[in-house]
């Protein structure tokens, strides 16, 4: 239940050449905290688009700081930030979620990040360091120009850091050696480009690592249907059949003809309102069902069926 | 009729139901002060001090936790009440004013050496709620720490340390269709920020609130004395407000418990609630009545509310 | 396949052993040490923090020692998961009195007891906590 908080861009400040801060901060309202990890997810006129807060969450003093790097023309989200907002704009700003929390039970915390990847783990290891506890990091960029929070994190982090800016077959060498004969009580945290995440994550399977242990920033797509489309169900046990119309959900038009299914968030959370999908194509939009289990089963509070469906009701 | 007020009355069907019943707040408040604040914080100070090792417990791991809920909930007091609470926090320095109690508490924060107890255990000698900090690690759901004065029967320092899971396996039918793990997993994906709120229900025979597995010996035998004409007196509808909140800073979760009284006396007052409590003690599979120790005087209760509706129509 | 680490009391080195081989055989890297009597908790938990992330622990123990030696893995960084427990029968149960929290020793789960420490009429249930390595006593009266 992220709701929008309107905020108004206090600071702009360059970190690297393509790379830009960007503080946020209300008169009016307290900013609700967040942990490390968490991200905010900006509402932009190109849609939504989500960054990792930087600030130390034990030191924030009503302000949100993200790091966006420049990728796209002004027509993306990236570029438009870069381009066309300014100092003093308002800007509407989703509460903090967090995908990638610090494990609170491991002893070490490893980091392994690659070019704007790093921006999770300047909130973790600041806050990390707050509370005392033991961490250290791997920074790959292609340059010390072009990384960013380069001397920030030299200047707060300097023994726990060590930064790759060698030639690529180098640097994989290098970081896979750093992944190697690490003990229990280790958590491993990678966030980068998919390539640099996929090679790690295969080390670390090569490892025996159990993956339990490896975590990875993953921003998850927000699934909304911006237009519902009408659809047919045939119930298959109590052999019943009718029209899903554009404006209902599925649990309402099953309530509308007398069957029962139980619910209770009708946000697609808590999982109550499942029903089994005995045949047809179906728009997931929960945030509760796994991958194994949306290919037989679907919540009836916000997933829509395609064309037709068959229900096991 | 005052005690009716403000009674989060729990049944909304007329038929007894088991389900993840949570819905979500907003505003999302974790607390609520009622007119029993006194009463009930003395109670709470008194169990805690007499009996500390059975009603608080914590683990290590649960500090970081604690500190985030202390702030949360101070600050919640106070944003609030505003006339009952004040909190200041300036940098670290933080004051909190409690005016009910003519009390305050200075301190600064993660700073264990400005305060003689526990976070938690200083800020639940502040709310009517029992405090249960519910760890989320990577493989589930751990209780961690709690502050519980008001336990319906169960022993905090039993389930100390123990999977979400294992604490609730007496429930009876909850392992089917893995119901207890949709309900881990639902918590485990609670959004930072958000509450949710459900309703639990249970009977108790006396008016007490601290009703411990510990002392079961002491107010379990009441249950034998119950019969068709004092179960006006001595039977209590017990509803615990439950509510989950995910801490946005440490991502756990804070469970906390409001426990609310209602003798049955009171509740036959109300002719839509004796029904609705009728129905639902009458459609309680048995499995159900034995575990929420119903069984043992269900036929008493049943006869008197009963003869209740029965004057009801007649007086009609 | 993960790595493998057993410990066994010198009472159940057999049972430790057939694990092992078992485990070798499926293809984990197995390792079997044996515990000295009595068991020092700090040492136990200097050495599963070197182990490889990964280890799996498998424990061959009495009740006591086996809450010592959770506490001590997870001290160590050991999740709930990755501590086992071998299937032996160590001859007692833990039954843990929920009116004063003592934890008694008893041959079975079917009788009732009394606590030796407040005297509760006691009836063991399944209602078992790998915290405390003990199944929950109720009261009867």
């Amino acid at each position: 239940m992220a709701y929008a908080l309107q905020l108004t861009v206090k600071k702009i400040e360059n970190e690297t050449d393509t790379i830009k801060r960007f503080t946020f901060t209300s008169d009016e309202i307290p900013l609700p905290s967040f942990g490390a990890g968490a991200h905010v997810t900006l509402h932009l006129p190109m849609g939504r688009r989500q960054y990792s807060l930087v600030n130390n969450p034990l030191e924030m003093k009503n302000e949100y700081v993200i790091a966006v790097k420049k990728i796209s023309d002004h027509n993306g989200g990236s570029g438009y930030l870069h381009e066309c907002i300014g100092q003093g704009d308002n800007i509407s700003v989703s509460s903090p979620d967090n995908f990638f929390p610090l494990r609170t039970e491991a002893k070490h915390h490893v980091f392994f990040a690659a070019g704007i990847g790093i921006t999770p783990f300047v909130s973790m290891m600041a806050y990390l360091k707050t509370i005392g506890r033991s961490f250290e990091l791997h920074y790959a960029a292609s340059g010390e120009r072009e990384c960013a929070f380069h001397g920030h994190i030299q200047t707060h982090f300097p023994s726990k850091s060590t930064f790759y800016f060698m030639k690529r077959e180098e640097k994989i060498a290098k970081l896979k050696k750093a992944l190697q004969n690490r003990t229990m009580g280790t958590h491993i945290y990678l966030c980068g480009p998919p390539a640099f995440m996929d090679i790690l994550l295969e080390h670390s399977h090569e490892l025996r690592y159990p993956e339990k242990f490896i975590h990875e920033e993953r921003f998850q797509p927000e699934v909304r249907i911006e237009n519902p489309q009408p659809f047919f169900v045939n119930l298959v046990k109590t052999k019943k059949t009718f029209m899903v119309s554009s404006g209902q959900t599925l649990l309402n038009a099953l309530h509308e003809i007398g069957i029962d299914v139980p619910y209770t968030c009708r946000m697609g959370v808590c999982g109550t309102c499942e029903v089994g999908i005995e045949e047809g194509d179906v728009l997931h939009c929960d945030s509760f069902l796994t991958e194994e289990e949306k290919v037989g089963k679907m919540l009836t509070c916000v997933s829509r069926g395609i064309g037709h469906i068959k229900l096991r009701l | 009729m005052s005690r009716l007020n403000g009674f989060p009355f729990p049944f909304t069907k007329d038929q007894y139901t088991y389900s993840n019943n949570s819905v979500p707040l907003d505003p999302a408040k974790t607390i609520t002060v009622t007119a029993d604040y006194k009463n009930e914080l003395e109670l709470i100070r008194k169990l805690l001090q007499k009996h500390h090792q059975r009603c608080f417990r914590s683990l290590p791991l649960s500090i970081e936790s604690q500190w985030e809920i202390m702030l949360l909930l101070f600050n919640e007091l106070a944003s609030c009440n505003p006339e009952s609470f004040t909190f200041q926090k300036m940098g670290g320095e933080c004051l909190f004013q409690n005016h009910l109690l003519a009390e305050e508490e200075a301190f600064v924060f993660r700073d264990v050496s400005t305060i003689d107890l526990e976070p938690l255990d200083l800020v639940g000698r502040h709310v009517q709620e029992d405090l249960i900090i519910m760890g989320d690690r990577h493989d589930g759901l751990f209780l961690e720490a709690g502050q519980l004065c008001f336990p319906s029967n169960w022993s905090l320092a039993f389930v100390q340390g123990m999977e979400f899971k294992s604490i609730h396996n007496q429930v009876p039918g909850i392992q089917n269709d893995g119901f207890i793990d949709k309900v881990e997993r639902f918590i485990s994906k609670i959004q930072p920020g958000a509450v949710w709120e459900r309703k639990n229900w249970s009977i108790t025979v006396t008016n007490k609130l601290d009703t411990p597995l510990e002392t079961y010996s002491v107010w379990g035998k009441h249950r034998q004395e119950v019969t068709c004409e004092n179960a006006g007196d001595l039977i209590h509808l017990r509803v615990e407000v439950q509510r989950l909140f995910r801490l946005p800073m440490n991502h756990d979760v804070l469970f906390t418990i409001h426990t609310y009284l209602l003798q049955l006396n009171d509740l036959i007052q109300q002719e839509s609630w004796l029904k609705s409590f009728y129905q639902n003690i009458k459609t309680l599979p048995e499995e159900i009545a034995e575990y929420k120790g119903i069984s043992t005087y269900r036929t008493e209760l049943l006869r008197f509310l009963e003869n209740h509706m029965e004057k009801g129509r007649r007086g009609r | 396949m993960r790595h493998i680490l057993i410990l066994t009391e010198v009472r159940f080195k057999k049972d430790g052993l057939k694990e092992k081989e078992l485990r070798k055989e499926s293809g984990s890297s197995v390792e079997l040490k044996l515990l000295d009597s009595p068991v020092d908790r700090k040492k136990i938990e200097q050495m599963l923090k070197d182990k490889p992330l990964g280890t799996m622990l498998i424990l061959y123990t009495g009740g006591a020692t086996r809450k010592l030696i959770r506490h001590a893995a997870n001290s160590a960084g050991f999740s709930h998961e990755d501590v086992r427990i071998g299937k032996i029968y160590t001859g007692t149960y833990r039954i843990f009195c929920s009116q004063c929290h003592r934890i008694n020793g008893k041959a079975s789960l079917e009788k009732s007891i009394i606590c030796i420490s407040c005297g509760q009429h006691l009836e063991p249930s399944d209602h078992y906590s790998s915290f405390h390595d003990a199944y929950l006593g109720y009261p009867i009266l």
